[in-house]
């Protein structure tokens, strides 16, 4: 289907933006700042008490994930 | 006159997805969108051009809605599911789905929202239930229901019966199927079953919609010669789910859609981006192929029968909730399948209706892996 290019270079700007704020329905990007986190240490490459998921992204929309 | 088939990609709200699909929107390749629209319920904003993208589908009556929360099989009617449906009807109003799909199932998690969809046996009570269920959302949506099949069984008759079970669920709001092919591959691996089988063991008349999508292989502990497969959607397409494909087209007089599914968190590098849009294309060339053997006659719209009200009252059921809130409890907390086993034992589940003494173990281990990864929701 043909879109119109203004959306499509809004899809692209929107892309850049959202790569850092956008997980809504990504299963293996949450993360869990522990109580021990405090602001000095919020960046996710450094910080020590950033849990990462484990790179296990089964998702249960699909019904057996 | 058969309905065209339209071939699109299952497109939330996920850069990764976006960025991989990005290709194929500028090329005009993507014909449809499917949007899983109630994992953003909980979202004050969402972006403009994201809207944008699901107007323009929406207008030309290209958007489906799938939901994954609803949970249908809960026997005990809550206020989410309220909030749910009246989230779906403003929606609708907004953004109008060409029709609404749900899952097969019931949540595993602590409040039947939150956890994977587990199934349930065919009884009296599940099918009134889950009948009640869709009328519910299909007077919310006012458009087509339907419901996709279950890649997870717990035994191979919940699987034989699995079909069946669609065809009475759904015959009432004259409803359809979603045939997602890599949940009939999962079953054919898990349970040792033949394609040719087991496709027709389902009411292909209502099939307007598959999915296709990738997975993973999980070893089992019970049987350490078996692999489990698992529709993780984090992979590519496997050829023998192309090869299904190409035979179920024309087995499916009214296939209205074909979605690829896949989650963003499987599309992080460039060359899991262009696996993607190379499965897609494949996925075209061969609707492109079959699509003409699509039988002609008068297709299948799935409207709403007229003058279908659902009861003020909600059909619900204590026992098969508290059957359901016993299973979630034993699968969330057992150690080991042996631990649950032993739980099922001497629970209210023991010569129930889910005939949990012939659930094969490697599946019940499958179950424990599955409820314990999402009891806490994503």
């Amino acid at each position: 289907m043909k879109l119109p290019k203004e959306l499509l270079k809004a899809i692209v700007l929107g892309i850049g933006i959202a790569a850092t704020a956008t997980v809504a329905t990504s299963c293996d990007k949450v993360e869990i700042t522990t109580s021990d986190c405090d602001e000095s240490c919020k960046n996710e490459e450094t910080c020590v008490h950033v849990l990462k998921r484990q790179p296990d992204y089964n998702c249960p929309a699909c019904g057996m994930g | 006159m058969s309905p065209s088939i339209h071939t699109g990609i299952a497109c939330n709200l996920d850069s990764n997805i976006i960025t991989a699909a990005l290709p194929l929107l500028e090329q005009e390749h993507v014909e449809a969108i499917e949007w899983s629209f109630d994992a953003l319920f909980n979202w004050n904003e969402v972006p403009a051009w994201f809207r944008d993208l699901l107007q323009v589908f929406a207008d030309a009556g290209r958007l489906t809605g799938h939901g994954i929360f609803f949970s249908i099989f809960s026997a005990r009617w809550s206020a989410k599911q309220d909030l749910w449906l009246e989230q779906l009807r403003q929606l609708n109003r907004e953004l109008p789905f060409d029709h609404v799909s749900e899952h097969f199932g019931f949540m595993s998690g602590r409040d039947f929202h939150h956890g994977a969809p587990l199934s349930v046996p065919l009884t009296a009570s599940t099918l009134a239930i889950g009948q009640d269920r869709l009328l519910r959302i299909q007077d919310a949506c006012q458009c087509p229901v339907g419901l996709e099949n279950l890649a997870f069984a717990f035994s191979l008759e919940e699987v034989r019966q699995h079909g069946a079970f669609l065809e009475q669920l759904l015959e009432p709001v004259n409803g359809f199927i979603i045939l997602d092919l890599h949940n009939l591959y999962c079953q054919m691996k898990n349970f040792d079953l033949g394609f040719d089988a087991l496709v027709h063991s389902y009411p292909l008349h209502r099939v307007r919609e598959i999915h296709i999508s990738g997975g993973s292989w999980e070893p089992s502990t019970i049987i350490p010669t078996r692999n489990i497969r698992r529709d993780t959607h984090d992979d590519a397409v496997p050829e023998e789910v192309f090869e299904m494909l190409a035979q179920t087209i024309a087995l499916c007089p009214a296939l209205k859609f074909i979605f690829l599914e896949q989650l963003g968190a499987g599309l992080h590098t460039v060359s899991q981006q262009s696996q993607f849009r190379s499965d897609y294309l494949r996925i075209c060339e061969i609707v492109k192929k079959h699509a003409p053997a699509v039988a002609q006659g008068d297709a299948e719209s799935f409207s709403p029968r007229p003058n279908l009200q659902p009861p003020s009252a909600h059909i619900q059921d204590a026992v098969l909730y508290e059957e359901q809130r016993r299973l979630s409890r034993i699968l969330e907390t057992a150690s080991d399948c042996q631990d649950a086993r032993q739980k099922l034992e001497s629970s209210i589940l023991k010569n129930s209706a889910w005939q949990t003494e012939a659930w094969p173990d490697y599946m019940l281990e499958t179950a424990l892996r599955i409820a314990q990864k999402w009891k806490d929701g994503f």
